[in-house]
């Protein structure tokens, strides 16, 4: 089921690049039928099934094509199949090919996600890249060269000194074969632990995003489609914090534990910064590309404070990231098709034209804002629980984003919402009511019952703890 | 033997025929031959021939170096262009040079004597002396000559190389080891000689010129069959003189003066053709690369077929498009729209270079670097990995010339004979490859430790 | 289960009103809300003489149950919320009547409701904060309800980001107790902290980082600013969440911390002085105020501010106690003023009102029964309430003479500020061009019910040696407080004080403001206490507006890193260039080159 699950958005990708005419119809069936088969394996999971299985893919080099979930892997899965959902059946008038890019994306997140060997991992990582690059230069906008550029250069100099990284830790470190558990079995010290820790460290600050590598993010989503499908995908391929979860915090905790005060600075610097320039914004996705960049900030001050909590925090906090913060995009899409414009100033008092709109567009800038019950709180609540026990000053820095977040979102939303009617709008569309009530339901049920998620990464949180000493 | 006779007779039979029968014919005999070439590669896969008292050595690094420079012919045979049609090239002559360098390479691939070794190397570049300036256009011409000379000039050092070796060892078979000046002197000046043909900085300057004014696919031909018989013989050098002392340094400032060369200069380039000569500079870097592992062979031999297979493809896209000045950027615009087939090409084949998964280069790039990893060149590896991401740049440039910037003209690209089936092909090749990298890998795991 | 019913009622009126709303006729939706918040109390008073109750998620998050409990505490003050809550929603019938966000208005008030529960009836921090949040959220789409003016919907900004300001520390502190205890279960918090003998050092830092959580909420000094700017919102709004319920969650949360309080000298102290700036602020600035909701939003903060005082002097039952009768008389009082402003058809400022007695009668006696409670007549809840807390100076631990004397003064000015209030709207000649109109029934007959609670509320607690309902009732869930004795006859004569304290400030008031013989010093004094001694022109100038224009600059400063990035790469594409003009396309040079490239590997192979 595991494979069935990974390469059936692939099979509908390439069906539906062939069959433009069909795209939008492949498209919502093929993530419909992933979203049943992760739901059904994220159920499996749960109930003890293991979903592991591997078989060489270059022997010789000690490749394999190992997959299987972990709880981490099963609840981001979860974020994946649903998002991408979402996302396909709100973007209804995209152009058919992005819907197969869509899906493409989707296969190698869900690989990614599953890879339990490193190079499987890297393939899968980089492999995501090309319809994400693609969906930008097709479909872009005026500026979508230069931020594709900009996009892929961060990215390959990151990941490329990444494989360089990944080389060294199996023959320094004298494992076997890139298989997360041979790896985990030799670990590597020293001062090469430490300079392969720098490759791995730059590849997924680079996707985290960290401050100072962020700054593909805010062109990248400003220059991307409207419809919001490529940002809400590009949102899924945010996975740094992943990739520190599962391969660069177990595997280099010497190294880890040398940087650990620094990487806290920049995540609770990354955090509140971008916060604050999300304030300054007047084009919806950049403000919602430096608002998303502020919460990454906090799921790394989280998850480099080396505790469970944090840990729980982060993974959470990136898996309901992904709805929300999807969600926004595709809300942004909806108000562009209605106005023409990403700007937020032409806009204002439309919650009296489009009341559901406005509350649609409410309970997501909510969830974004960390408002507790909604699924922007649970995250945010247990990378503080970690972060401070690593640092309290660091943390301190790091959520005033929490004040910040209140003023830039607000301050958006009423700017479109409140104020003085201007150009009416029209209200929530058939296609709008299905993925907003969709989306909502899914961002009120991680803020309400977060247990179900949490407790299936705990026990990954805390082996990684372990690994870590604890942070404390 | 039979390999060797095959080409032989492939070269001899195509000469003579072209007399008589047309250059269709002509072609369908050649990629017959090659056909040919193939099935006895494949009978006698993993087995070493060794014939007249050693000096033929038909191993299994030579076997895949035969391989990848049938593959680079074909694609090259098979990519037809209309252009080139119209103003009736190919002539016959065309099929039998391609035959005969083929041949000189996997003479030159074969053997570990260095006197049978520059006679290979002369069977490979007198065709391709010639082939630059088939098209008898002003600037094949220049490219034909300018070839000719600095290939003089490359052969002298090589020539120099074997009389030293000599000197220093009393043979000319490879394997031998000797110590002082004038064994370091040979060395140096056997690696330098071989540098040339395979175009690693600063023996490379004849590439982009070359390459730029030659018609396309003999462009093509040069970037991937003559690149695997170059590097057949430089790693057989390399190799069997041992990286100790002088020659590890002069293979690394070769390697990482090429991987940077080649890209920053490539990145510059408004010209599809000369980018791509510079980016086929830096690729000599990578696959040299490989040489700083201890066992290089298959990891070098699998690279050549992956850069093959990669830019035999981009090189045959070009093909299409070249109406005999290059192919600027600007008038690769919306490729996809004018033929989706050339767009996929050019989109599998760009990124294959680039490096990214799933596509084989990717998997190249990944064993070459695994070997010098396992060699311990941490160092090298970063360094030339860290090029590759500048190299990027230029790739998506090709690619977002192609694909993301609106067409001038919007008609499509006529394709040609057996252009549709070569590039369709490479491309299915180069994606297979890619998913599963061990079936390409498995063809070359046998040419371990068989090198000298 | 039935705990969890509590909130979930008023709830589902939220989730039901604000999808289905639109499409009920006027007043069915009122009566929808005010139904569930009713049953909401009924539930409570059951579960309450029940014994109360408790309910619980396990590991809702990793440590972290999610519970509810109803202990005396929670009852308590689930009863002022739901009670109060109750009558102001069907007071709202009548307030509401036409408006055309009239469902939208009882969906946000069920959505109020419901948080405020979760807040009161939280066993554990986070769930606390739920509720905290909530009831911002209310607050802030209750003040942003006519959101079509910008002033409205930024008056409901400020609030929500102000109140974050609080929120930040509420949230640290919980960061620090949980890495002190590992526990956010106040339950298990207190079971720790009774059972360590040593206490962490830093436990002081948690106590004062909650206590900015709670001078968000409540506005005390210096994150008051919000309060008065929520009066935007309407009238009921204003008696309900900012006068009420929500804004005594701070006093709540150093209540239910009560435990954590007693241990900590120091930050009690501070919560005290805060309480007592606040207290003279709020008076001092009701003072000049002309619109008259805002003279009683200001009594508000200081009402808020004495009862910081008391729980910072350690007397946790009598804060609450004040919560209670402050309830009353200050929804009231609200409610009073929303009668007042209906019936003028909108107008808000005194200046256009005086000699309404005349036109409302019973809202007449509703405004002096609020006013004089609120004063501190004898007999009535406010002067009870209130003189408890004053005399808590002297006997509990943390207290002492300033705070008795400076609430004593406070005392005075709010009886002035009462005074004025009620002179100014009812008393001497109507000046305004409206035609008042008393309210209807459904708006006069909850406020018959508040002003019976104002004036009989206090006869709850009573000093010794009467009879005292509300201190044991809430004894075991508060920190045992050891107090000073204090004779009955200082204690009496000191009660006397303050009646006396009262009755003289409600004359001068009188005296002040029906004759208008004020000195001249009083008119600089009115100009700064009506523009509430420039605090928010200051934080605008020094706090808000620099945080703003730095926006601007770290988003320069951004585009200058990207700039920079593009230099740096453009260092390669300058090599390029460079490197590119090498190949000069003679074949003299590259032979030259050629021969250069062997020489330097001979000269450094061979000869070094």
């Amino acid at each position: 089921m595991i494979h069935a699950l990974i390469f059936l958005p692939l099979i509908f990708g390439v069906l539906a690049l062939l069959n433009p005419s069909s795209a939008r119809a492949l498209g919502l069936v093929g993530s419909f039928l992933t979203l049943l088969l992760g739901v059904a394996s994220f159920g499996g999971f749960l109930g003890g099934t293991d979903y592991a299985f591997h078989t060489p893919l270059l022997a010789e080099a000690g490749v394999y094509y190992a997959v299987g979930w972990d709880g981490v892997g099963a609840v981001l899965m979860l974020a994946v199949v649903v998002t991408t959902f979402i996302a396909l059946l709100a973007a209804h008038d995209v152009p058919p090919a992005m819907v197969g890019l869509a899906l493409m994306m989707e296969t190698g997140l869900l690989g990614l996600l599953a890879a339990q060997d490193l190079v499987l991992f890297y393939v899968f990582f980089e492999a995501t890249l090309i319809p994400s690059l693609l969906m930008l230069g097709l479909f872009g906008g005026a500026g979508r060269v230069r931020a594709l550029i900009k996009f892929a250069i961060f990215t390959l100099v990151g990941s490329l000194l990444m494989l360089a990284g990944i080389l060294a830790v199996r023959y320094l470190g004298g494992a076997p074969s890139f298989l997360l558990g041979d790896l985990l079995a030799h670990p590597l010290g020293g001062s090469v632990g430490v300079w392969a820790f720098v490759a791995f460290l730059l590849a997924f600050m680079v996707k985290t995003p960290l401050f100072p590598l962020h700054v593909w993010l805010p062109d990248f989503h400003a220059e991307n489609h409207p419809s919001g499908l490529a940002d809400v995908m590009g949102t899924l391929y945010k996975v740094g914090l992943f990739g520190f979860f599962r391969w660069t915090l177990p595997l280099f905790p010497e190294a880890f534990a040398l940087f650990q005060p620094y990487l806290l600075a920049l995540a609770a610097l990354t955090a509140v910064g971008a916060a604050w320039i999300a304030y300054a914004q007047t084009d919806w996705k950049r403000l919602l590309a430096y608002g998303a960049l502020s919460h990454m900030g906090i799921g790394a001050l989280g998850l480099f404070s080396g505790t469970p909590e944090g840990a729980v925090g982060a993974i959470f906090l990136l898996a309901a990231s992904a709805v929300y913060t999807g969600g926004l995009f595709l809300f942004a899409g909806g108000l562009y098709r209605r106005f023409g414009t990403m700007d937020l100033r032409p806009t204002s008092g439309l919650a009296k034209s489009a009341p559901a709109l406005a509350a649609l567009g409410l309970i997501l800038v909510l969830a974004m804002v960390g408002l507790p019950g909604l699924s922007g709180f649970p995250g945010e609540f247990m990378n503080l629980l970690g972060a401070w026990q690593a640092s309290p000053s660091w943390t301190f820095v790091g959520f005033l984003a929490v004040i910040a977040a209140a003023a830039y979102a607000l301050n958006a939303y009423q700017q479109v919402f409140h104020n003085a009617p201007e150009r009416p709008a029209a209200d929530l569309d058939a296609v709008e009511w299905q993925w907003g009530t969709l989306a909502t339901l899914v961002i009120v049920f991680m803020g309400v019952y977060p247990k179900l998620f949490t407790s299936a990464i705990l026990p990954a949180a805390e082996a990684l703890a372990a690994v870590l000493g604890g942070g404390r | 033997m039979t390999t060797l006779w095959i080409l032989f007779l492939t070269a001899l039979v195509t000469t003579f025929s072209g007399f008589f029968a047309p250059p269709r014919t002509i072609k369908a005999l050649t990629l017959v031959g090659m056909a040919a070439t193939l099935v006895s590669l494949a009978f006698g896969w993993g087995e070493t021939v060794v014939a007249y008292g050693g000096m033929y050595t038909f191993d299994a690094f030579a076997q895949g170096i035969t391989l990848v420079m049938v593959v680079g012919a074909m694609i090259a045979l098979l990519a037809d262009c209309d252009y080139h049609k119209r103003l009736g090239w190919p002539a016959f002559e065309y099929y039998p040079l391609v035959a005969f360098a083929v041949l000189g390479g996997h003479v030159m691939a074969s053997t570990p004597h260095l006197g049978v070794m520059i006679v290979g190397l002369e069977i490979l570049s007198i065709p391709l002396y010639a082939l630059a300036a088939s098209r008898r256009s002003e600037r094949g011409f220049e490219a034909s000559l300018k070839y000719f000379l600095l290939g003089a000039v490359a052969a002298a050092f090589f020539l120099y190389g074997i009389a030293l070796y000599f000197g220093a060892t009393g043979g000319f078979v490879l394997g031998a080891q000797g110590s002082g000046l004038v064994w370091a002197a040979a060395v140096m000046m056997l690696m330098a000689g071989l540098a040339f043909k395979a175009a690693l900085v600063p023996f490379h300057w004849w590439t982009p010129d070359v390459y730029q004014g030659s018609p396309s696919p003999v462009t093509l031909f040069m970037a991937t069959a003559v690149k695997a018989a170059a590097f057949a013989a430089f790693a057989r050098v390399v190799v069997s003189v041992g990286l100790g002392g002088p020659a590890f340094y002069a293979l690394a400032a070769l390697v990482l003066l090429t991987v940077f060369w080649g890209n920053l200069v490539a990145m510059v380039q408004g010209e599809a053709k000369r980018m791509l000569a510079y980016s086929s500079v830096a690729h000599a870097g990578y696959i040299a690369v490989a040489l700083f592992g201890p066992n290089p062979a298959p990891a070098l031999g699998y690279y050549l077929l992956a850069y093959a297979l990669s830019t035999g493809l981009a090189f045959a896209v070009l093909a299409q498009l070249d109406e005999g000045e290059g192919v600027p950027l600007r008038s690769l615009a919306g490729l996809w729209g004018r033929s989706p087939l050339l767009g996929l090409g050019w989109t599998v084949a760009l990124l294959s270079l680039a490096g990214l998964p799933p596509l084989v280069g990717f998997w190249g790039k990944y064993m070459v670097f695994l070997e010098a990893a396992r060699g311990g060149q941490y160092l090298i590896v970063a360094l030339a990995l860290f090029a590759a991401a500048i190299a990027a740049y230029y790739y998506l440039r090709l690619l977002g010339a192609a694909l993301f910037s609106k067409a001038e003209k919007a008609e499509p690209v006529a394709l040609s004979g057996s252009a549709p089936v070569g590039i369709a092909l490479a491309t299915v090749l180069v994606v297979l490859l890619g998913v599963l990298p061990g079936l390409g890998y498995g063809l070359f795991t046998a040419a371990s430790a068989i090198i000298r | 289960m039935l705990l969890l019913l509590i909130i979930l009622l008023p709830l589902a009126g939220f989730v039901y009103l604000g999808l289905a709303g639109k499409h009920l006729r006027e007043p069915l939706p009122g009566i929808i809300a005010s139904a569930l918040t009713g049953a909401s109390f009924l539930l409570v008073v059951a579960l309450s003489l029940g014994g109360g109750a408790a309910w619980e998620i396990k590991d809702w998050l990793p440590g972290i149950p999610f519970s509810l409990v109803l202990d005396p505490l929670s009852s308590y003050m689930g009863l002022v919320v739901t009670g109060i809550g109750f009558l102001i929603h069907v007071y709202a019938i009548g307030y509401m009547h036409g408006d055309e966000g009239f469902s939208r208005f009882f969906a946000y008030l069920n959505l109020f409701i419901a948080m405020m529960m979760t807040l009161v009836l939280a066993g554990s921090y986070p769930v606390m904060f739920i509720g905290w949040e909530g009831v911002g959220l209310a607050s802030f789409l209750l003040i942003g309800f006519w959101y079509t003016e910008k002033k409205n919907a930024d008056s409901a900004r400020k609030a929500f980001i102000v109140n974050r300001i609080g929120d930040l520390g509420f949230l640290l502190g919980m960061a620090l107790l949980y890495s002190l205890f590992g526990t956010l279960s106040i339950a298990e918090l207190r079971e720790a902290l009774e059972a360590s003998h040593v206490l962490p050092l830093s436990l002081g830092l948690a106590g004062f980082l909650l206590f900015v959580g709670a001078v968000g909420k409540s506005a005390q000094v210096p994150l008051m600013v919000w309060l008065p700017d929520a009066m935007a919102g309407p009238t009921p709004v204003s008696a309900l969440i900012h006068a009420a319920t929500m804004v005594t969650a701070g006093v709540y949360l150093i209540a239910r911390s009560s435990f954590l309080y007693v241990n900590l000298q120091d930050v009690s102290y501070f919560i005290a002085v805060i309480g007592i700036l606040t207290a003279a602020y709020g008076a001092l600035s009701a003072l000049g105020q002309w619109d008259i909701k805002k003279i009683v939003a200001y009594s508000t903060i200081s009402q808020l501010g004495y009862m910081f005082m008391a729980v910072g002097v350690g007397a946790y039952w009598i804060a609450l106690f004040h919560v209670m009768t402050h309830a009353f008389y200050k929804a009231l009082l609200f409610l009073a003023s929303g009668s007042v402003i209906h019936a003028l058809g909108g107008e808000q400022d005194v200046r256009k009102m005086g000699g309404l007695k005349k036109y409302l009668p019973r809202t007449h006696l509703h405004g002096l029964a609020g006013a004089l409670s609120l004063a501190g007549f004898p007999l009535l809840a406010g002067f009870w309430s209130k003189d408890a807390i004053i005399t808590a100076t002297l006997n509990y631990p943390f207290g002492g003479t300033g705070f008795y004397i400076a609430g004593l003064s406070v005392a005075f000015l709010t009886a002035i500020y009462a005074m004025r209030w009620y002179a100014l709207v009812f008393l001497g000649e109507y000046k305004g061009d409206a035609h008042p109109h008393e309210a209807p029934p459904v708006m006069t007959i909850p406020n018959d019910i508040l002003a019976l609670g104002a004036v009989f509320a206090g006869f709850l607690a009573l000093p010794k040696p009467f009879w005292n309902l509300i201190e044991p009732y809430l004894a075991p869930a508060l920190a045992h407080v050891e107090v000073h004795h204090m004779s009955l006859g200082l204690e009496w004569g000191l009660i006397t004080l303050s009646a006396v304290v009262a009755l003289a400030g409600l004359y001068l008031g009188y005296l002040a403001f029906t004759r208008w013989a004020l000195p001249k010093w009083y008119l600089t004094f009115q100009t700064w206490s009506e523009n509430a001694f420039y605090v928010d022109l200051a934080y605008n100038a020094v706090i808000v507006t620099p945080l703003k224009e730095l926006a601007y600059i770290w988003s320069l400063l951004d585009g200058a890193l990207d700039t920079f990035y593009v230099y740096v790469a453009g260092v390669s594409g300058w090599l390029g260039e460079r490197l590119t003009r090498v190949q000069t396309g003679y074949v003299r040079a590259y032979g030259a080159l050629m021969v250069f490239g062997l020489v330097a590997m001979l000269v450094w192979g061979v000869l070094r």
